[in-house]
């Protein structure tokens, strides 16, 4: 009868099931976790949550301190959630953390792609 | 009647309303750009979309808003309402145009008749409203009935049974259970 | 809307971007549909204002602040000066 809810989700959620994803919500919070619950309007819960902690200064940037294990490296500063529900309204997109990582620009002498 | 050149341009030009939402669901499987209202961006394959704009992508790469950071996706969901903007390969967007050309052309039986059906489906449902909650509502009305027969079997069947209930005595007051049904 | 059709048009987004392109079409929403799009950039010092050929376009109806027609030639002989055009400003820097 609702025919303002979609028949099936266009996500196939199934397959992402106790592995974990990274949402991003509404305010710009990062969050990652593993997958353990999700419906139709997709919102969420996660399981061993972890909020990445933003820069003070700048909320777009993420914050980053040394490794205490390796002084060379740097990690982003986290805080531990638990279980979470993430409500889908406010969630802005969300992908899956395994095969997501950073990448050199890779539209770089592409004068079409140039931001802004 | 025969019209010139200017009155048939500006004729079809009222046809050629192409809906935003229908080219998105041509340029399925094509390689898009999505800006969202943060200044995000995604560069990826469209492999599903809806009706509110919610995509499906694959092979992204996400662009943050100062374009100094780049990351890989294998897939993404992104929420319609935070999409500013969608930029599409010109191609698709003749590739539709036409195939929504060749929809229009053999319309006059295929089409009308479908339309018909569509508005008698309609008021068949205004009618069982109007009349008796258990007639002409098919599913619905089933559900109705069951909650109202195995009452309290879970909490969501009691609200629904509640429901059923009051529109069993309220019969023929279809505007108001209308409303309901509809903020529910 | 249904008189834009085919024309072109400029639109101002909410984030203070001035694009110039054909509507195609548009919805309940005011998700429109641009074609052959241009992003009009003045740069103040500079004599001419640039156009930024950006392909085709869906643009959002939440992020569209205003729709209108445009004579594109007339609009380029007006020759504006990117001086006195100054750059709007975002309504929202979320």
């Amino acid at each position: 009868m609702s025919g303002r809810k979609p028949r099936e989700n266009i996500l196939n959620l199934e397959k992402s099931l106790d592995k974990e994803i990274l949402i991003k919500f509404n305010g710009g919070r990062e969050v990652i976790g593993t997958l353990k619950g999700y419906d139709s309007m997709v919102n969420i819960v996660l399981d061993n949550t972890k909020e990445f902690i933003r820069d003070v200064e700048d909320h777009n940037k993420l914050k980053w301190a040394q490794d205490p294990e390796n002084s060379a490296m740097l990690v982003q500063v986290t805080r531990n959630l638990g279980i979470v529900v993430c409500r889908g309204t406010s969630i802005m997109y969300l992908c899956p953390v395994d095969g997501t990582y950073e990448i050199n620009n890779p539209f770089i002498g592409d004068e079409e792609e140039e931001e802004q | 009647m025969l019209l010139n050149d200017v009155q048939l341009a500006r004729f079809t030009h009222l046809k050629h309303n192409m809906l935003p939402l229908t080219l998105l669901k041509g340029a399925q499987t094509t390689q898009m750009m999505v800006e969202l209202k943060n200044g995000e961006t995604f560069n990826g394959t469209l492999v599903n979309c809806d009706s509110w704009m919610n995509l499906n992508l694959k092979d992204v790469v996400c662009t943050s808003r100062d374009g100094t950071s780049f990351y890989q996706m294998p897939e993404c969901y992104v929420r319609g309402n935070l999409v500013k903007y969608i930029r599409v390969s010109d191609d698709i967007l003749t590739q539709v145009s036409e195939e929504a050309k060749k929809e229009r052309t053999p319309k006059p039986a295929r089409g009308g008749r479908g339309r018909g059906r569509g508005t008698f489906g309609r008021g068949n449902a205004g009618f069982g409203r109007g009349n008796d909650a258990g007639r002409g509502r098919g599913e619905n009305a089933n559900r109705g009935q069951q909650n109202g027969r195995g009452r309290g079997d879970s909490t969501r069947g009691r609200g629904d049974s509640g429901r059923g209930r009051g529109d069993a005595r309220g019969r023929g007051q279809s505007s108001q259970r209308g409303r309901g049904r509809g903020t529910n | 809307m249904d008189e834009l059709v085919n024309k072109t048009v400029s639109v101002v987004t909410s984030d203070g971007r001035n694009m110039m392109g054909i509507l195609q079409g548009f919805d309940q929403t005011s998700n429109i549909i641009l074609t052959q799009c241009t992003q009009n950039v003045y740069i103040p010092g500079q004599r001419e204002l640039e156009q930024i050929p950006l392909g085709s376009y869906i643009i959002r109806g939440t992020s569209v602040t205003f729709i209108g027609e445009v004579d594109q030639e007339k609009f380029l002989s007006l020759k504006i000066d990117p001086a006195l055009a100054v750059g709007i400003k975002s309504i929202n820097n979320r």
